[in-house]
């Protein structure tokens, strides 16, 4: 056992999972920077969650100044690139939304919870719908599948944690 | 993986109870989260530019505050 941000760990385990994902290894510092400005927030007085907030954004600023820029310049990137843009040519849309998905692991905590609705539309927007513990519908339009790759990804990261609601 | 993970540990599924609470850290991985391709910096203002509105938001879900941003 380590300590890592204040939090105890078993590092033989959290060293395979950083050799297989880095970004993991980021988020934990990030979000163990978090806990340990929450508990420091409890041992203060104060609430835990305004103190979690600081230590989140405190650590988040300070491990992200340090980090990569991006992961659009790596060869997973430029393969999901041409894979996407062809299958949008072909106005292939809900393959190219599951190609981003699957690239990505967007979906993981959702599989089989949600569906895709296309929108023939030059504005780039997404949407979630649907009854609560019921399926959801994620609505995005066309044009939105020509804007910014990375936009897109991460607006559809951000509807799937809707979905999960 | 990303800090998408840890949200879902830290709020589970209390989001309908919560809902501000979830958009802020969907913002907050929107913004900050290193596996997924470079945003546009557009988009990345515009994200960190909601953060305030979901956090005030957050506290008047769980009560902690009463101030509804909604409310204007």
């Amino acid at each position: 056992m380590t300590n890592i941000g204040g939090l105890p760990m078993a590092m033989p385990e959290i060293s395979n999972l950083i050799t297989r994902n880095p970004g993991l290894f980021k988020a934990i510092m990030l979000t163990s920077g978090g806990f340990t400005g929450g508990l420091s927030s409890t041992i203060a007085g104060g609430k835990f969650i305004d103190g979690f907030r600081q230590g989140l954004i405190t650590s988040g600023l300070n491990h992200v100044a340090h980090s990569f820029s991006g992961t659009n310049t790596d060869e997973k990137y430029k393969q999901f690139r041409k894979g996407f843009r062809k299958l949008v040519r072909d106005e292939k849309y809900i393959e190219a939304a599951t190609l981003a998905s699957d690239t990505y692991s967007l979906d993981s905590d959702v599989k089989g919870r949600y569906s895709y609705s296309i929108t023939k539309s030059e504005k780039s927007y997404m949407t979630t719908g649907g009854d609560a513990y019921e399926n959801q519908v994620v609505e995005i339009t066309t044009g939105f599948f020509s804007d910014h790759l990375g936009d897109f990804v991460r607006a559809l990261h951000h509807e799937f944690v809707r979905v999960s609601a | 993986m990303s800090l998408y993970v840890f949200q879902r540990s830290v709020l589970g599924n209390d989001s309908v109870n919560n809902h501000g609470l979830r958009e802020y850290f969907a913002h907050l991985d929107s913004v900050y989260n290193t596996s997924l391709p470079k945003a546009s910096p557009q988009a990345e203002t515009w994200w960190k530019s909601r953060l305030d509105f979901y956090w005030k938001l957050s506290l008047y879900n769980s009560g902690q505050s009463n101030v509804n941003p909604l409310v204007k």
